[in-house]
């Protein structure tokens, strides 16, 4: 799909003189090369947003949203001036830690299916040279965007169908230095209005469970690293992440990942970003538990494991550990199963 | 999109996506609810094809009511979940606001304080992900579902209503009217006299 309308603005911070008046916008012609640079940005959207995302509901329960609005209007009616009103509101969400900002507004229609890109470059520092016959003319300009065509935000939405297509997209972040999953709140919560579209526990719930039932299915080595990673979650609570991230920064095994991802009810699920709850974890993942060849058995609280008991490998052939841990005795009794 | 275009395009995507979608939704809601107390029952269902082409075909104002109903009607998987006390409904619409992600919610009650009627937590929501496997058409696959949440006499009340009295073709008398009230009045006094009991019988009513 091409772009079919390209309009471009000058977003100022809210609380500076220039960010009170209207925001200045211009339409882009489809040619020429800046054209074929916005138009990579619009066809690699689809494979750069990857986290998806929902617009909220009114605090009155309804089905109206006052980003969700300026984007429809927009795709009605893609004019510098419907644009200009999502210009104004991303105007009226920007800081001066954001600073200013070149906006672009993409759509590409085709065969009844609209896709509206929008996207954020932020303003730039740069010398400029400029070469006369003699002498050379040194200026420092502080309006530079895409110096770096990696660095923005952008938001997809895409559909054919403006009643359900158009609750729900994707984002991308390439300015934080951190894993994608981490995003500006004011791009996704501010701007758009929106939250992830799993939310915290149900994400949370998805993951631990999966972990949990990973330990019962998993061969042995790859059982090991799923009960580290159970106790070591507890760093990421309160981050957002996805279950494949959260995999790959506890460097599991591709075997331990495929445990995990194979108890998930639906695999395709392991991208979605989400905040990791303490309370949600806990409850599903509640207990590990170590049984050695010998009969015995270790148990404790998920997030408290590696604390508790000190693991020591003593041969890497027989794969022997001894496990030891100091505390006061508070209860001991016989239990008539075996847990 | 001709009336048989559509029904035709409904029979499909009830066979092949709804009825499934239904069935799972119905498990994950169970699993997700399982701890909670005062719980009848939980179930989900497909909208049939015939209330569907019901609803596609209302009118409003003299002109359809739906310019695109696949994708305008968003009860095509309905959800109940049944509860013992009206303080369980608001403690249940916490629980799914914590795990689905909502485009409305609405508090159903009469229009004004002297009538009775239907009341309800009702919600539209996102069909979760979890249960919306590869093996379904994804052109069948609807965005969302309705949920409502409502107390054991609502349930029994809005049924009876719903089979006897709901009827677009059917005028009720006035004697007829009344005694629709009443039962709706009764239905309301139960759950107010049940809800102060347990209150006052149960240390906890929703954990």
């Amino acid at each position: 799909m091409h772009i079919t309308t390209l309009h471009s603005y000058l977003v100022h911070p809210h609380n500076t003189p220039a960010g009170t008046a209207d925001t200045p916008g211009a339409t882009i012609p489809l040619s020429g090369t800046l054209f074929h640079m916005l138009n990579a940005v619009f066809d690699k959207s689809d494979k750069e947003c990857t986290i998806p995302i929902r617009f909220l509901m009114s605090s009155e329960g309804e089905q109206s949203n006052p980003a969700r609005d300026l984007v429809l209007a927009f795709l009605a009616s893609p004019t510098l001036k419907a644009g200009r009103s999502l210009a104004n509101r991303l105007r009226d969400c920007t800081t001066m830690k954001s600073g200013l900002g070149l906006l672009f507004l993409m759509i590409g229609k085709e065969n009844g299916m609209a896709k509206l890109v929008v996207s954020r470059f932020p303003a730039e520092e740069g010398i400029l040279a400029e070469e006369a016959k003699t002498t050379l003319k040194i200026e420092f300009i502080e309006r530079i965007f895409m110096k770096n065509a990696a660095s923005y935000k952008a938001a997809l939405y895409q559909g054919d169908a403006p009643d359900a297509d158009f609750w729900s997209g994707f984002v991308v972040d390439r300015q934080l230095n951190q894993s994608s999953d981490q995003i500006a709140n004011y791009w996704i919560t501010d701007f758009l209005a929106s939250d992830f579209k799993t939310t915290s526990k149900a994400g949370t719930r998805r993951l631990s469970i999966a972990l949990r039932e990973a330990t019962h299915a998993a061969p042995l080595a790859a059982k090991q690293e799923i009960v580290a990673a159970i106790a070591l979650a507890k760093g990421m609570f309160g981050k957002s992440l996805s279950i494949v991230s959260f995999l790959q920064q506890l460097s599991l095994s591709d075997e331990a990942q495929a445990a995990v991802i194979a108890r998930l009810p639906n695999p395709d699920t392991i991208g979605e970003t989400f905040i990791l709850d303490p309370e949600e974890f806990i409850e599903n993942a509640p207990l590990a538990m170590v049984e050695l060849d010998t009969g015995g058995i270790m148990l404790a609280p998920s997030d408290k494991f590696e604390a508790t008991f000190e693991r020591e490998l003593l041969d890497q052939v027989t794969h022997k550990f001894r496990f030891s841990t100091v505390g006061r005795v508070i209860d001991e009794r016989l239990r008539g199963r075996r847990p | 999109m001709t009336n048989g275009e559509l029904q035709e395009l409904y029979l499909a995507r009830y066979a092949q996506a709804l009825r499934p979608l239904a069935e799972r939704l119905e498990n994950h809601l169970r699993e997700l609810f399982a701890t909670k107390p005062h719980i009848d029952r939980i179930s989900a269902r497909p909208k049939s094809p015939e209330r569907f082409i019901q609803k596609a075909s209302k009118l409003e104002a003299g002109s359809l009511r739906y310019s695109d109903p696949i994708n305008q009607i968003q009860d095509q998987i309905g959800a109940r979940i049944v509860a013992f006390y009206t303080s369980d409904r608001d403690a249940l619409a916490a629980v799914v606001k914590d795990y689905f992600a909502p485009i409305e919610e609405k508090q159903i009650i009469p229009d004004t304080p002297d009538r009775f009627g239907y009341e309800g937590k009702h919600f539209v929501l996102f069909l979760p992900a979890d249960i919306v496997t590869a093996d379904i058409p994804a052109q069948h696959v609807p965005t969302f579902f309705e949920l409502q949440i409502q107390t054991l006499f609502q349930h029994a009340w809005g049924e009876a209503n719903h089979d006897l009295a709901y009827k677009p073709f059917l005028d009720l008398t006035s004697d007829q009217q009344r005694k629709v009230a009443f039962t709706a009045a009764q239905a309301w006094g139960a759950d107010l006299i049940f809800q102060e009991l347990a209150a006052d019988l149960l240390q906890t009513v929703v954990a």
